[in-house]
């Protein structure tokens, strides 16, 4: 829950100058959230994430030295807590999911309104993550696939590639929830229809994206020793 | 063609050289023991006696080996049994014991020496025991040898009364006498029994062909007729038969008959002539002959089997080979010529063979039809091979055609569909691509030309332009949803939907009333039908956010049924004023715009609108359905 009295501190990584001055006023103008560092370059991220760790991150992923989503997956392995948002456009559902799978609890939609953009991080600091009709239908897919979520094509999988049983599934009430949000429904008419409380089912939304990115991450261990990149038996 | 015409010569020599090999093979003898004893006189007489005590008062006449019965024109001839006296002086050395071969009889003998019986082939009885092609061999035990001159008395069982003889008497060291005896046994005996054998495992295999393949009945008759001939040769082999002599000898004939008659069938059909009724006069003919002659009497039997049956056999047998000779010259085909040349072999072969019934030539050399029979064997097999062969050689041809066909067949194929894949993929782009710029030129572009009218005009107002603009910005995002994967799921597409206006509504103090239930898939529901109708439920939002001043707006979709036709029924309505102008020309609401949307994507759009509200009702239809169906379907009522 957020402590009405910190300031959250805020990485910022944008290429885009404009775009990196509006979100950063936009954050700004919030009195609990500080935009301390703002970089336009994957390598400077990085290093600021090594030095001072800030409570949240918000980065695009387009960058001109590298991927947004090293510097996620990197904030992910320092801190289990640390909020991560994938800054994103319309229509990028997909990159929005990639970036979940390497660690990110949220997305910002670049061309939102400016108190949106401030709003959004509080709800996800306050525990619920953000997600669309067209999210949840990408995770759902993920989860529907028996075999690891490959690219099209490499799906024929032979039995004895079958995945460790330890790659995380989705409950039933979780599948609920995802299904009802493809139909447009908010999160309090989800909880309405399954008798939940609206903070449980946001919850189950933090608790589904992190669920996907172990599952993307044991699948990516597995498809490692499958292809002999790592091998389990001497890992010491 | 040329080939077969310069093997003519080859072949005309190749038959000078069979019957030089045949002729040559008379002039073979068994060689003679080193320490022949000579003997001192040879003597004849026709007697039923089974004793020499009871030839006391026998006549005898002198004779000379090879001696046979039907060349002595003797009144007793009628006798199938006769003795030989054969007087030797004692030899000089005793240190060696001596022996008798007798080379070949017909049929069996006794021998006896200086009154003592040492060596009998089997029994005189019916069926007597069988020595024509066997030799007996006895020794002469030492202690029976007298000084000066000792008698050899040899008891002869002929076949029948016309037909008995004795090849000759050797005496001679017993040493030397068991080699002649195992060489005349091997020639005789061993090779014959061998070539049985093979012509049987080749009449079986030959056979097993035929069942195969039936419609081969070549390989048929060949199979029976190297059984046939199997069977022939046990006369050769069995010493004591098991059935009386006649029955017997009547098998032996018959079988040279019906070997004839399978080789004519085969014939036919190896130099590929159907002839089926004289096949079947001949067969019936041989047939009737050869069974006739179990009719006859005894004296009659023999008279008639080796003069008038071997007679018809050979005329057979020349007949098949004259065909194989002139079709092979005519259709200069090797491989009936090869038949032929062995013919040709046969025929010399047994042509002795009935010199040697007929008493032209003697029984010392046996008979030479059994031994004609590997070269036939050895032409048949290599024919066969060669046949294999060819046809394995023909389907490897063929296949490797076959496979150079298919493959060229499947690059052309492959060529084909890439340069089809590459034309479907240029008309689904450009349709895509003219579709994309309608839409942008359709939505978006209208806005902003109107957005840009306005500003050039001079009406900079901030509030309308920035209206304006978030007008078009929100087009796009129709644009970019339609295209999204979510965009051929309707309910998905509808959640998009819902997350882009809900900011709109909440501003304007609306609600949405979220009534969207669990539907099948629309079959064919694309990004063309998600744009529009997303289009179409956005200018009914646009609509009442502008006109009707409404609190609540209703979005619902369920499954109906209608007269069989199952569709999902998409509604949006609104609580407000309704249409209040002419409902028949409802510019205002932009529902000609919506009518039209409604059309390109086939799906019918009923407009309601009352004081208490307005309603859009688009009916999807599940089943596919004939466009002419659905446009009469969309029209407004």
């Amino acid at each position: 829950m957020v402590n009405s009295s910190k300031v959250y501190t805020v990485l910022l990584v944008e290429d885009d100058g404009p775009t990196r001055e509006r979100l950063a006023k936009a954050v700004n103008k919030h009195d609990q959230l500080q935009v301390p560092w703002q970089f336009a370059t994957l390598k400077e991220g990085l290093n600021q994430l090594e030095n001072t760790p800030p409570d949240v991150v918000l980065t695009d992923l387009g960058l001109p030295d590298g991927h947004g989503i090293d510097l996620i997956r990197r904030a992910r392995q320092l801190s289990e807590t640390m909020e991560i948002m994938v800054i994103s456009v319309f229509g990028d559902e997909r990159n929005v999911v990639s970036a979940i799978e390497a660690g990110a609890t949220g997305y910002l939609l670049k061309d939102g309104p400016a108190d949106y953009i401030g709003e959004s991080i509080i709800d996800m600091l306050n525990g619920s993550s953000p997600i669309s009709a067209s999210i949840a239908r990408h995770i759902l897919k993920c989860f529907r696939h028996d075999a690891p979520h490959l690219p099209e094509g490499k799906e024929t999988k032979q039995p004895e590639k079958t995945p460790p049983a330890d790659i995380p599934k989705l409950t039933k009430r979780e599948t609920d929830v995802l299904e009802y949000i493809t139909r447009g429904f908010t999160f309090n008419e989800v909880a309405g229809i399954l008798n939940l409380s609206p903070h449980t089912v946001t919850s189950h939304i933090k608790h589904i994206y992190r669920k996907l990115e172990v599952k993307s991450r044991s699948e990516a261990v597995f498809e490692a020793v499958q292809l002999g990149l790592v091998d389990i038996r001497t890992d010491k | 063609m040329k080939n077969h015409a310069q093997f003519t010569t080859g072949w005309a020599l190749a038959y000078l050289f069979v019957v030089i090999f045949a002729l040559s093979s008379f002039t073979y003898s068994i060689p003679e023991p080193d320490h022949r004893i000579d003997v001192l006189s040879v003597e004849y007489t026709p007697s039923t006696a089974t004793h020499p005590d009871e030839l006391i008062n026998a006549n005898w006449e002198p004779a000379a080996f090879p001696h046979h019965w039907a060349n002595t024109d003797h009144q007793n001839t009628s006798l199938d049994e006769a003795w030989y006296r054969v007087m030797m002086a004692a030899p000089a050395q005793t240190d060696e014991l001596l022996g008798i071969l007798l080379p070949s009889i017909t049929m069996n003998a006794a021998i006896f020496f200086n009154g003592i019986e040492i060596g009998r082939g089997g029994q005189f009885q019916d069926p007597v025991a069988r020595h024509w092609v066997q030799p007996l061999l006895a020794n002469i035990p030492a202690t029976l040898i007298q000084p000066g001159t000792n008698e050899i008395l040899i008891r002869v069982k002929g076949l029948h009364a016309g037909h008995g003889s004795l090849s000759d008497v050797i005496i001679a060291p017993q040493s030397e006498l068991y080699d002649m005896h195992e060489t005349i046994e091997f020639l005789r005996v061993g090779v014959v029994q061998m070539i049985t054998a093979v012509l049987i495992a080749m009449g079986l295999l030959s056979c097993l062909l035929w069942s195969i393949r039936r419609q081969e009945t070549i390989y048929g008759y060949f199979g029976l007729a190297n059984l046939i001939w199997a069977v022939h040769n046990l006369n050769v082999l069995v010493r004591d038969i098991p059935i009386p002599t006649r029955i017997w000898e009547w098998i032996a004939y018959a079988t040279i008959g019906y070997f004839g008659i399978a080789m004519m069938h085969y014939t036919h059909r190896f130099v590929g002539q159907c002839l089926p009724q004289r096949e079947k006069a001949i067969t019936l003919f041989m047939l009737l002959a050869s069974l006739s002659l179990l009719t006859l009497p005894e004296d009659l039997f023999y008279f008639a089997a080796e003069q008038v049956w071997y007679l018809i056999v050979f005329i057979l047998g020349a007949y098949v080979i004259i065909k194989l000779i002139v079709e092979g010259w005519r259709q200069k085909h090797n491989e009936i010529q090869a038949l032929a040349l062995c013919g040709v072999l046969i025929l010399i072969y047994s042509a002795h063979d009935i010199m040697v019934f007929l008493g032209f030539d003697g029984w010392e050399r046996g008979l030479y039809l059994h031994y004609a029979a590997p070269v036939l064997l050895g032409v048949f097999g290599s024919i066969l091979i060669r046949r294999f062969v060819a046809s394995v050689a023909e389907t490897e041809v063929l296949n490797r055609e076959l496979e150079q066909r298919v493959e060229e067949k499947s690059k052309q194929l492959e060529i084909n569909f890439r340069r089809l894949n590459k034309l479907e993929n240029e008309k689904l782009l450009a349709q895509e691509r003219e579709r994309i710029t309608r839409d942008m030129h359709d939505g978006m572009g209208g806005t902003l030309v109107s957005t840009l009218a306005m500003v050039e005009s001079g009406n900079t107002e901030a509030g309308r332009i920035k209206e304006s603009l978030r007008g078009a910005l929100s087009d796009m995002r129709l644009m970019i949803d339609s295209l999204d994967s979510a965009g051929g799921d309707l309910l998905t597409m509808l959640g998009m939907f819902r997350e882009r206006v809900t900011p709109q509504l909440h501003n304007a103090g609306l609600t949405f009333d979220w009534q969207v239930k669990l539907v099948p898939d629309i079959p064919e529901f694309g990004p063309e039908k998600a744009l529009q109708i997303m289009r179409i439920l956005q200018e009914f939002v646009t609509n009442t956010l502008k006109h009707a001043q409404a609190r609540t707006i209703t979005l619902s979709t369920e499954t109906r049924e209608e007269a069989g036709q199952r569709a999902v029924i998409l509604t949006i309505r609104d609580d407000g004023t309704g249409i209040q102008k002419n409902p028949h020309r409802p510019t205002g609401y932009g529902l000609n715009n919506m009518q039209k949307r409604a059309k390109l994507i086939n799906v019918a759009l009923q407009l309601d609108s009352s004081d208490q509200g307005t309603r859009i009702i688009l009916t999807l239809p599940l089943e596919t359905i004939s466009d002419n169906t659905l446009g009469t379907a969309a029209a407004p009522a």
